[in-house]
């Protein structure tokens, strides 16, 4: 019989390590929960629980023990100091986590000195995109929008009301399209009064006026839409699906280049076709497809902070180097070549408040150890 | 000059804005911070990013933050409470509050810091690791395996290409020797 408990033992050792390192399954979690009622078995989880965070606390601190770099630490908070001294009575949402990234899953380390290896560069050298936002209207018109280079985003909907004449008779289809270059958001209201938010190096194009059964755009690149509550449904078209709604907040993303695509929901519910299937999303989840196994998953994120780029701050989670050194140059709305040497398993987060390139710039060189200087208004990033 | 960690003044330093001091504490906490984020988010990335926050926060609120017990304390609460309001949005938690057990989780399942202060200089804790430590080598990965990180047998012996009776005899041995010392691990085989 001993044999027997041995192995009954085992199987709750295994429930037990499994919800101690969150995976355990909601009925396991259930099965714990009745576990747990009884008073030895309690005795039993607490002193279980005691060694599991002895054995992983151990093993943890063995393994990561090489990633422990002070300096690179004590360099960032000098340079939140240094800001800090520069815009006086800022508070801390801005400050600290305006130019904030964190370098994670470290692979190897460059010294870098005492923090002030990064010299003076002169920003007002740096050459931004001269595009504009182009907008063309459903009478032929092209509106150019000369660049503001004070507000975050540009309003758009005065000028188009100014161009449009709504009492004017229009055939059933005529579209409008918005295009936005690199360093350049704008935010619309579209005739069923839904507000978009269309980041930089995207596209728009939506009717004049919606159809009767239902509100119809495409968008190529990424956009933020806030659709006003109707029994018609708001569709958005991209290239690798289709996003169904009748009211709600969610961000879209599905840009030509890229591997994959995303939806993620804010409030709300939507439906996503693609590849011929439909997946339902809930708040604060992000659906992404991944374009070449077409691949659906579906994960938990906090929409909020996703979003935020619609209020002007760029949220990178997870990226790759080059794909975060794409986004700040989409962002900012200038050209950055890399020949740093850094590696693309290396992965970045941070949160990078629009106005400031500068502060974003020694924020990743002081992460990723490299250093930068502006070349032919390029800005070159180079290994240390 | 070398700052103390433990003196009195230590906090005047941070308060101070002595980026020595700063040093000290971060080179002192950074990576035992990481790992109790980790224990209690099981994401190495956030549980680094939210001990990365819970400094920046710490240095930027230095003037007016009120440490009424240690700095340890004050430092594992920190962690802790950061940690709690990123758990509250992840879909494991979700599960727990599905089920109505929201409370089960966090006043059983997660390590509060009451609980990590204590089992950082507890004597469970050198016994714990000394009995680990003390098993033979292949012993002792089968033991981890098994019951850390939570895998069956087969996919123990699927993984170090061995035997499931191999895992099942070396699984006898470590729990006979570990017995000696952690004597609570006999409780279940105890009850009727």
């Amino acid at each position: 019989m001993k044999m027997m408990q041995e192995t009954d033992r085992t199987g709750t050792d295994i429930l037990l390590a499994k919800i101690l390192q969150g995976v355990a399954t909601k009925e396991e979690i259930l099965e714990f929960s009745e576990w747990i009622k009884d008073y030895h078995n309690e005795v039993y989880f607490d002193r279980f629980k005691e060694m599991w965070h002895v054995s992983v606390d151990k093993s943890y601190l063995a393994e990561n023990a090489k990633l422990h770099n002070p300096r690179r630490f004590v360099s960032y908070m000098r340079t939140t100091r240094k800001r800090k001294r520069l815009r006086l009575g800022i508070t801390y949402s801005l400050s600290a986590a305006a130019a904030f990234v964190l370098f994670l899953g470290i692979s190897h380390f460059v010294n870098i000195g005492n923090g002030s290896s990064v010299k003076d560069v002169d920003f007002t050298a740096l050459n931004y995109s001269k595009d504009s936002i182009r907008v063309e209207l459903n009478n032929g018109k092209q509106v150019k929008r000369i660049k503001d280079a004070t507000s975050t985003i540009t309003n758009l909907e005065d000028k188009i009301a100014q161009n449009i004449n709504m009492q004017e008779i229009q055939p059933a289809k005529v579209y409008n399209t918005v295009s936005t270059p690199s360093g350049e958001r704008v935010t619309m209201v579209l005739s069923d009064q839904t507000v978009v938010y269309l980041t930089s190096n995207s596209y728009l194009k939506y009717p004049a006026r919606f159809d009767k059964d239902k509100r119809e755009v495409t968008l190529v690149g990424r956009a933020y839409f806030e659709v006003k509550k109707s029994k018609v449904p708001f569709i958005v078209n991209t290239a690798d699906m289709n996003i169904e709604v009748l009211g709600t907040s969610f961000d879209v993303e599905s840009r030509n280049s890229g591997s994959s695509a995303s939806v993620i929901l804010v409030e709300g519910s939507v439906k996503v076709h693609a590849d011929g299937r439909t997946q339902l999303i809930r708040p604060d989840e992000q659906m992404s497809l991944q374009r070449e196994t077409k691949e659906m998953t579906v994960k938990s994120v906090d929409s909020k902070l996703m979003t935020m780029w619609k209020d002007g701050v760029l949220i990178v989670r997870g990226q790759s180097f080059t794909e975060l050194i794409e986004s700040l140059s989409s962002w900012y709305g200038v050209k950055i070549v890399d020949r740093s040497g850094v590696s693309n398993k290396d992965k970045f987060n941070g949160r990078f408040d629009r106005e400031d390139i500068e502060a974003a710039i020694k924020a990743v060189s002081i992460s990723a150890s490299i250093k930068y200087r502006i070349e032919d208004g390029k800005l070159i990033l180079e290994d240390q | 000059m070398s700052l103390d960690i433990n003196s009195k003044d230590f906090v005047a330093y941070l308060r101070g804005g002595s980026e020595e001091a700063f040093t000290e504490l971060y080179n002192h906490y950074n990576l035992h911070l990481c790992s109790y984020a980790y224990r209690i988010l099981n994401d190495n990335g956030e549980a680094r990013e939210t001990v990365h926050l819970t400094f920046c926060k710490f240095w930027d609120n230095r003037k007016s933050i009120d440490i009424n017990e240690s700095l340890n304390s004050y430092l594992y609460k920190s962690v802790y409470n950061n940690c709690i309001s990123l758990l509250r949005k992840k879909k494991q938690y979700a599960k727990y509050v599905e089920l109505g057990l929201g409370d089960l989780h966090f006043n059983r399942i997660v390590q509060n810091p009451h609980a990590e202060l204590k089992m950082i200089d507890s004597e469970n804790r050198k016994i714990i690791l000394s009995a680990i430590n003390e098993l033979p080598e292949k012993c002792r990965e089968i033991f981890i395996k098994c019951k850390i990180n939570g895998l069956t047998y087969p996919k123990v012996a699927e993984d170090l290409n061995i035997s499931v009776k191999t895992v099942e005899t070396q699984m006898s041995i470590a729990l006979r020797r570990l017995r000696k010392k952690l004597d609570w691990l006999l409780i279940l085989l105890i009850l009727p």
